[in-house]
């Protein structure tokens, strides 16, 4: 997978690719093509081209045989063969040498002009007439060679001899191949005919063939270009070995006749070989000494021949070659244009999306700077300027937020000095609840004990009016017990005492109950002065969690104008935010029950205000009714005195202690009143206790979260 | 966690479609290729015989030319094209064979018509052939005396066969006397011609001539003739199951090979198999036949045939000549065709001109002179299992000559109109009678006065024998009744002198008399022919 991860990774590469593939493939499929099918006209084109020369030329030759047939057929009847047999016949004798010379010399002059005229026309080389046994009786320009030589000696085998034989039998003219016989330079070929007289065959007649006529033909070599060839052969060897022999000469060995032996090859066709055996074909093969040959070859019946015509591969394809060339270089002068096309229309489209990529990746590593190049005005440069503009945008983003975040730090400080100085703050309000708390507690006991006073009090006032009653009673008792007075005044004075007594009590109590409702006062006092420093702290607080809230939504924004980046951020000043609000709820209610607990205070002051001024009228009373029950003493002592005096007095009494009933109903009002005050007290003492307890609670609350 | 989008369908198939492309033209690259390559198949129609008396010997023949196209079917076909082959029946007559032959050309459009095996057969066909400028190629040896433009030739001519073993009967039998006895029809008639003019040429001297009709057994008269001339050699042209009598009748009368051999030209291996059956092997071997192939043959090429056919048809099939001959026409009909990348008649015809083969008995070619064919000669003699020795073989091939250089063109077509009018436009005798016709021993005159004999006599008959044309008027093929009943049929022609009997006629210039026979080319090859005229067709010529 390495050339796809190769071409995946740039889209330089990517559009190169497909720009050559789109010129180059179909430039290749067309030169591919096209030269097969040129390759293929030219080799029909060579073929038979090579088949039209090979034609043609086993027409000529033949044609040439026919042709000697022809002539040969014509002369066969004419008399003057058989004539001259005859007269040969009678004065040779072969058999035992008695020939009579001088008789053979004149038959043969009296034929040999004709004989010379007729082969000359005929374009022979030789005439010989041969007799039914087959000994030569004529031979016109070898006189010599006559005799039975055709059967015995060298010549015994020759294919001249053998053809010989042969149209003795076939009678009809054939040829004899073309053989090196020992005495000629050249290969020679005979053409054979019985001859006739009338009807009757006589014999047979040789005919030299001038050989130069077939070679002639042979040796043409027009149209072959320069390396074709003609190569004529016969068969050589015999069985599975059998090869062929070369007859003629050929363009490139003069000598090669007769000497040139051609074996079959093993792995291809050998042309000569197969042309030999009758075959007939075109092919690509080789030569003898190994260069690739296009060769046509076909079987002439007439000399029994092989005919091959061949030409070099090269010069026969020359145009193929050629073709191959000029597609090949035209193919390479496209590629490279196509590359360098390629290159530079991928560069101007993919250089630029590369350039923006590459700046985009900049920005996101953290360079701000970074900008893509705008080149043109397509696309893709709209693509870079907007991208620039993007980034451009990101870089002052950037800078606002980092200036943000710079506040943010500050205000973060800030925030983190609020929350230290409110967490100080609850603390200092936590401890001031808890004493305030304790105060409550006090102030509750205190109230309680008031309460407690002040029902002591009540009791004892009840008891003072209970005695008073009693008094009364007895005082009621007094007119109708004036005279038990006396004793009575003893007990009255006892009683007197005691109720003086009871009054120091009642004054002791009532001065403790003074001070301590005059503490209870003081208390309160605190406790409204401490309110009030919890007052201004919960305004400072509020004015932090104001300031705190105010900071968060500055956050806020800063972190919304960051976006992404102040996300965090602004969780974090929401959460801020949310404290802000808590705290300023907590501190509303804190004020709210801190405005409560001062008016608890107040009517507490005020209560006890007006139970000290009641205790203190009722000290006052008890006072004034000591000082009375003193004076009621010394009067009574008078009134031992007086007893006398007790009637009237007693009705003074009476109205005295009227006057002290009254007063201790009043005493005992007020004592309600101070009761009730205290129990007010009491309640609000409670309440005051329980506010202060909740605001414990929550400045402790309110710490844990700080 | 920006929003990055996932590669979507599209993307992918990106990747995929140009490799679905490529697949595509490629397929279809492949696909228009073999549709281009996809042809009909190439037809071959075989005429020949399959019923009737010629069916047992023209079998042989279709063997080997079915066997030869399946070979060819094998190795690939003609030019990638299958080749399918025709099989029409010329129920061993005539006008059979011609109707055939034009069913084959017009309705099964074949491309060539390897066939006929009776000389009277192929001169039926020939019409038909030449008029719808066909091909017909005939494998058969025959008499020669013919050199149609659209047949082939592929068996032998006189002098491959006939001429040669005359010869060589002088040579090596020491012949001098020769009696010629053969069946009575155009043939055997003409080869006697040609080995009478070879018996005068080279000295020796005709003993007698006997023609038996076909499938007669009635052998004895020429036998007792035979007897009485005393021949050094008898040279056959019988035919068919009379040959069975014939050399039963000769080894009764004390004939033996060694005594009188007989030089058959009509039994091959296939005969002596048949003929084996019925006459006792003495009676035979000894004897002679010359043909242009023997399944003795020793040659590489030979043996791999032999081999072959007898895979294909069982050990017993035995090879001859005329199989040799139609195998080896297939085989350079196929070369032709390869060569001349067509099936069109003519370039085919002009590509066979040029063909050349290395067959079993030799190398073939085709000499473009006379549409012959180069066939090398053998002399076999009769063994006891059926096959041939052989005793004397031309070594090469032999150029063909259709028309022997004794005579002129002129006199050989003389003697075939004179034969087809002797037997009342027949190509063979119709007498009925079973009896031999004897002839009397005659030698052939010289060329100039034999010439004169015909032309006195029958002027109308020569008149009125309508000359060769290259194209027959199509009207009178078209219907087949034409062929039984003659448009414009020659009269019967009126009694002529017999040949034998030489009118002593003087000598008259001979060019006013041979003008209107020069202006008439070859006459005989567009004859009507029509053997329907007289009765009993079935008894007359079957084999050439």
């Amino acid at each position: 997978m390495n050339i796809l991860t190769f071409f995946r990774k740039s889209i330089l590469r990517q559009q190169m690719a497909s720009y050559l593939a789109i010129a180059i493939i179909p430039s290749v499929m067309l030169t591919w093509i096209i030269s097969g099918v040129a390759n293929y006209f030219i080799e029909q084109n060579v073929q038979r081209n090579l088949f039209v020369l090979a034609d043609a030329k086993s027409a000529a030759i033949e044609s040439y045989a026919n042709e000697k047939i022809k002539q040969v057929n014509s002369i066969a009847r004419s008399l003057i063969f058989a004539r001259t047999s005859e007269n040969c016949a009678k004065v040779l004798n072969l058999n035992n040498g008695n020939s009579d010379l001088k008789a053979y010399e004149d038959v043969r002059t009296g034929v040999i002009p004709e004989f010379n005229y007729m082969i000359d026309s005929l374009n022979f080389k030789n005439l010989m007439i041969v007799n039914h046994n087959h000994e030569v009786i004529f031979n016109l320009r070898e006189p010599s060679r006559i005799g039975r030589w055709l059967l015995e000696g060298p010549m015994a085998n020759s294919k001249l001899s053998k053809t010989v034989n042969r149209v003795s039998t076939l009678l009809q003219p054939d040829f004899s191949d073309f053989e090196q016989l020992p005495d000629s330079s050249k290969p020679v070929s005979f053409i054979i005919s019985p001859f006739y007289d009338k009807t009757k065959m006589m014999g047979v007649m040789i005919f030299q063939l001038d050989e130069q006529d077939i070679m002639d033909i042979i040796a043409d070599n027009t149209g072959m270009g320069q390396t074709g060839q003609v190569l004529v052969g016969t068969k050589y060897g015999s069985g599975t070995k059998s090869g062929a022999i070369l007859v003629a000469p050929t363009r490139t060995d003069e000598n090669a006749a007769f000497k040139t032996i051609i074996k079959p090859h093993k792995n291809e066709v050998s042309a000569m070989v197969s042309a030999v055996e009758g075959g007939r074909g075109y092919g690509i093969t080789h030569n003898e000494e190994g260069r690739p040959i296009v060769a046509v070859w076909m079987y002439i019946p007439s000399f029994h021949w092989g005919l091959v015509i061949d030409q070099d591969f090269s010069e026969a394809f020359a145009l193929t070659a050629r073709i191959r060339w000029i597609g090949g270089s035209l193919l390479t002068v496209i590629t490279i244009a196509s590359i360098l096309f390629a290159r530079w229309a991928a560069k101007g489209q993919a250089g630029r999306v590369v350039a923006v990529a590459n700046a985009a990746g900049g920005l996101a590593g953290g360079d701000w700077s970074s900008r893509a190049p705008v080149d043109g005005v397509d696309e893709l440069a709209a693509l870079a300027a907007s991208f620039n503009q993007m980034a451009e945008k990101l870089e002052q983003s950037d800078k606002v937020q980092s200036r943000d975040m710079q506040e943010l730090a500050l205000n973060s400080k800030l925030l983190a000095d609020a929350s230290e100085v409110e967490s100080r703050t609850r603390v200092t309000l936590r401890a001031t609840a808890r004493e305030l708390s304790e105060a409550g507690i006090k102030l509750v006991s205190s109230a309680d004990n008031g309460h407690q006073t002040a029902t002591e009090q009540a009791a004892a006032v009840n008891q003072v009016v209970a005695t008073v009653e009693q008094i009364r009673a007895v005082a009621e008792q007094n007119t109708e017990k004036a005279s038990a007075v006396a004793r009575l005044t003893g007990d009255s004075a006892i009683s007197l005492s005691q109720g003086a007594e009871a009054v120091r009590q009642i004054i002791v109590s009532m001065s403790r109950l003074r001070d301590t409702v005059n503490d209870y006062a003081r208390e309160i006092t605190t406790l409204t002065e401490k309110t009030r420093q919890i007052d201004q702290i919960t305004s400072s607080v509020n004015e932090i969690a104001d300031q705190s809230k105010l900071l968060a939504l500055n956050a806020t924004i800063e972190a919304a104008k960051a976006g992404e980046q102040g996300k965090g951020f602004a969780v974090v000043a929401a959460e801020v935010r949310n404290l802000a609000e808590q705290s300023k709820t907590a501190n509303t209610r804190i004020r709210h029950m801190l405005s409560e607990i001062r008016k608890a205070a107040e009517a507490t002051v005020v209560a006890t205000g007006k139970g000290v001024s009641g205790v203190d009228s009722t000290m006052e009373l008890t006072r004034s009714a000591g000082s009375v029950i003193d004076r009621l003493s010394g009067s009574l002592n008078e009134a031992a005195i007086a007893v006398g005096q007790i009637s009237n007095s007693t009705k003074q009494q009476y109205t005295g202690i009227d006057q002290i009933n009254q007063a201790m109903r009043e005493f005992q009002q007020s004592t309600r009143q101070l009761t009730e005050n205290s129990r007010q007290s009491q309640e609000s003492a409670t309440v005051l206790n329980n506010l202060s307890k909740e605001l414990l609670g929550l400045t402790e609350s309110g710490a844990e979260v700080l | 966690m920006t929003n990055t989008p996932k590669p979507t369908q599209s993307t992918i198939l990106n990747r995929v479609m140009p490799v679905f492309v490529l697949i595509l033209l490629i397929t279809a690259g492949w696909w228009f290729r073999s549709w281009l390559n996809y042809q009909k198949p190439i037809r071959v129609g075989l005429l020949h015989s399959l019923t009737g008396p010629m069916a047992i010997s023209e079998k042989s023949m279709v063997d080997a030319e079915v066997m030869a196209l399946e070979e060819l079917n094998e190795s690939g076909g003609l030019l990638n094209r299958k080749v399918e082959w025709v099989i029409a029946d010329g129920k061993s007559d005539w006008p059979t064979f011609a109707r055939e032959a034009d069913r084959l050309i017009r309705k099964e459009k074949v491309d060539v018509i390897i066939g006929c095996w009776t000389s009277a057969s192929r001169k039926t066909v020939l019409p038909v052939i030449e008029s719808n400028n066909h091909l017909l190629i005939y494998p058969m040896a025959y008499e020669g005396l013919e050199a149609s433009p659209n047949i082939i030739y592929t068996g032998s001519a006189p002098n491959q066969q006939i001429i040669p073993a005359v010869a060589w009967a002088m040579r090596e039998l020491k012949a001098k006397k020769y009696y010629l006895v053969g069946s009575d029809y155009i043939w055997p008639h003409c080869v006697n011609e040609i080995t009478k003019d070879t018996i005068d040429s080279i000295g020796g001297e005709l003993a007698g001539e006997s023609y038996l009709f076909f499938g007669t057994d009635q052998v004895e008269s020429v036998v007792k003739d035979i007897l009485q001339a005393k021949p050094d050699v008898i040279i056959s042209t019988v035919v068919g199951d009379t040959n069975k009598a014939f050399y039963n009748a000769l080894d009764a009368a004390g004939i033996s090979s060694d005594k009188i051999p007989v030089i058959s030209f009509a039994i091959s291996e296939d005969e002596l198999r048949t003929m084996l059956k019925e006459v006792p092997s003495k009676a035979l071997v000894g004897h002679y036949s010359a043909w242009n192939y023997f399944q003795t043959i020793d040659r590489q090429e030979n043996r791999s045939f032999v081999a072959r056919l007898q895979k294909r048809y069982g050990k017993e099939k035995s090879a001859n000549d005329v199989m040799a001959a139609s195998y080896n026409s297939v085989y350079l009909w196929a070369q032709a065709v390869r060569e001349a990348e067509t099936t069109r008649i003519s370039d085919v015809t002009h590509a066979m001109s040029h063909q050349s083969l290395d067959a079993p008995e030799g190398i073939v070619s085709i000499d473009a002179e006379n549409h012959h064919t180069w066939r090398p000669v053998y002399i076999g003699k009769v063994r006891s299992d059926a096959q041939f020795d052989i005793v004397w073989s031309s070594e090469s091939s032999i150029r063909p000559e259709p028309y022997p250089l004794t005579r002129s063109h002129n006199d050989w077509n003389l003697l075939l109109t004179k034969l087809y009018g002797e037997w009342g436009n027949s190509w063979s005798n119709p007498k009925d009678n079973r009896s031999i016709s004897k002839k009397k021993v005659s030698f052939p005159k010289p060329t100039e006065i034999k010439t004169l004999e015909p032309l006195v006599a029958p002027k109308p008959v020569a008149s009125k024998v309508e000359m060769k044309q290259p194209v027959k008027p199509p009207e009178t093929l078209k219907s087949k009744d034409n062929l039984k009943n003659p448009v414009n049929s020659p009269p019967t022609a009126p009694p002529i002198a017999k040949p034998e009997t030489k009118p002593s006629v003087k000598p008259v210039s001979i060019l006013p008399l041979m003008k209107p026979l020069l202006e008439q080319n070859e006459p005989v090859q567009s004859g009507r022919m029509d053997s329907k005229a007289k009765p009993k067709t079935d008894f007359s010529i079957r084999k050439i």
